[in-house]
């Protein structure tokens, strides 16, 4: 239990930092912890994102999760300025991305 | 490069999806080709030796303090050391595949270097003390012990910690079979923890994070033991003159996984050039991002440039080079690939050229083959730096071993965690203020 909390603090950390990279300046974080499972997403707004990008970011949500890579590296995930989106991807059951309107919105969830 | 602005756009794709474009091949068919893999070799172990001699080799491999540099291929014999490597790796496919573990690139990366390090220094006596300890901690954390499967494979890398206690420090041999394995237990149930903790020293530009580990915890053992007056001796073991059939042996494995590769890759190399844009920083499993087939590709093409390399120079294909070139290859589904490891190799050779060593003896050999535990720090930052880590690579390692006494095999994951913990800080700090600027 400790541990997803501890992972879900770094999974917010990775994500707040691709928003900063895509020139998000205001950026929303919504964590839902629950019995079941923690959803986590976070959203602002930005003046484009390329497809190739959004493309590139699902591919990398979408991973399937890892339990041998998970335990292993999951400490390297938020840790400075280097990407570990494919990470966030192993450790996590779903993840989403999406751009309507202006609005970056990306949404993961982790089961316990 | 097309933006999108203000437009609905929603690409997401679902999970199933998705496994369906990198995952191609299933499970059940990268397992056959692992484990088909292990029972050739397995088999080609008859062309060196007859069976008697092979179980003979065995015997003698399996009782030695296999501390660093033992050579299999001289303390047994050619046959024995290759049964011995293609045993374990058969006996570490089944495990991984009894835990229902993904044949994805860390697993492949560590199937394959036990293989490599079975040759010169891993054998059916060291690895289960440590496996068990691993298991134990999975156990009492109630986890899975697949969790645990990459750090128990690659935790084996002290091996000899067990077989040197047993066999090398004069203890009577009950005693000395309690105590090696107590430690070996020790060293599994602690890993898991301590791997964890210190892939964050390196960030992931250490390729071999247990390599690293390891030798923080030999260095331990290694004090602890000479605190009680025991002392490792230098060991160099090293078979010579076989490189016109290693190199046909080897030729021939690696052509075979260029074809499996282009056939699983839908009879076509494309999508290299995407793989090799990767920095190869952990985590970076081609098998999950460019899936089996080209990563089929990549493994053979670094098993060429890693055996031209040591061709190329001089050397010799003997146990402990073939582990090397193995565990490169392994890593070609994690991490190295072409773009990225020959920059770290020139730095090691340029190294070795300048410093006081040899390029062409064991040291710098080994070297510039696992020094290529540093590939990611070219992908990440350029070759230039590819080549610096490289170069202090190479006074790094030739520094280190003799803090844990040759009792952890990964002694270039040792000495590239080092290197990495100076070099990454000092680059980004550098880089941070020239983009303020």
């Amino acid at each position: 239990m400790i541990e997803e909390r501890l992972k879900s603090i770094k999974i917010v950390d990775e994500l707040i930092n691709y928003c900063y990279k895509v020139g998000i300046t205001q950026i929303h974080v919504d964590l839902n912890d629950t019995d079941t499972g923690i959803t986590i997403t976070v959203e602002g707004n930005c003046d484009g994102i390329s497809e190739k990008d959004l493309q590139s970011l699902n591919e990398f949500l979408s991973i399937p999760r890892q339990e041998e890579i998970e335990d292993y590296y999951w400490e390297l995930i938020g840790e400075g300025e280097k990407n570990e989106l494919a990470l966030v991807g192993m450790v996590t059951d779903e993840g989403h991305a999406s751009y309507t309107n202006k609005k970056l919105s990306i949404t993961i969830s982790l089961n316990k | 490069m097309e933006k999108v602005s203000g437009a609905n756009v929603s690409t997401a794709r679902g999970r199933e999806e998705k496994m369906t474009e990198t995952n191609k091949v299933t499970e059940q068919v990268k397992f056959r080709v692992i484990l088909g893999y292990s029972v050739v070799l397995l088999l080609s172990a008859f062309l060196f030796n007859s069976p008697s001699e092979i179980i003979s080799g065995l015997v003698n491999l399996t009782k030695a303090p296999s501390i660093l540099v033992t050579d299999y291929m001289v303390v047994g014999n050619v046959g024995s050391a290759i049964f011995n490597s293609s045993l374990l790796m058969i006996i570490v496919t089944l495990i991984a595949k009894y835990n229902k573990v993904d044949f994805n690139g860390p697993i492949i990366a560590a199937i394959f270097t036990i293989a490599g390090f079975a040759l010169f220094g891993k054998n059916m006596y060291n690895v289960w003390a440590i496996l068990l300890g691993v298991l134990i901690h999975a156990k009492m954390k109630k986890e899975k012990f697949s969790k645990f499967i990459i750090v128990a494979f690659f935790g084996t890398a002290l091996g000899p910690l067990i077989s040197q206690i047993t066999f090398g420090l004069d203890i009577p041999l009950p005693m000395a079979i309690i105590y090696a394995n107590i430690a070996g237990l020790i060293v599994g149930l602690v890993l898991p923890a301590l791997g964890a903790h210190y892939v964050k020293f390196h960030q992931g530009f250490n390729l071999y994070n247990i390599g690293f580990t390891a030798g923080l915890v030999g260095t331990f053992f290694m004090a602890f033991l000479r605190s009680f007056g025991f002392e490792n001796p230098k060991t160099l073991y090293l078979a010579e003159g076989y490189n016109r059939i290693f190199g046909t042996y080897l030729s021939v494995l690696f052509i075979s996984m260029l074809i499996l590769g282009y056939i699983y890759n839908n009879k076509s190399f494309g999508g290299y050039t995407n793989l090799i844009k990767r920095s190869g920083r952990a985590v970076t499993d081609f098998v999950v991002l460019d899936g089996f087939g080209l990563t089929l590709i990549n493994m053979g093409l670094l098993g060429f440039i890693t055996m031209g390399y040591i061709l190329l120079v001089g050397g010799q294909l003997n146990g402990p080079i073939i582990g090397g070139i193995y565990t490169v290859v392994g890593f070609g589904a994690f991490g190295k690939h072409s773009k990225n490891i020959i920059p770290v190799m020139i730095g090691v050779y340029i190294g070795a050229y300048f410093n006081v060593w040899e390029v062409n003896t064991i040291g710098p050999l080994l070297a510039a083959l696992f020094g290529t535990t540093l590939a990611p720090i070219a992908g990440e930052y350029g070759w230039k730096f590819g080549i610096l880590a490289g170069f202090m690579h190479m006074a790094m390692v030739m520094n280190v071993g003799s803090l844990h006494g040759g009792m952890n095999l990964y002694n270039n994951g040792f000495s590239g965690g080092i290197v990495a913990a100076l070099l990454i800080p000092a680059i980004d700090a550098f880089r941070r203020k020239e983009e303020a600027a």
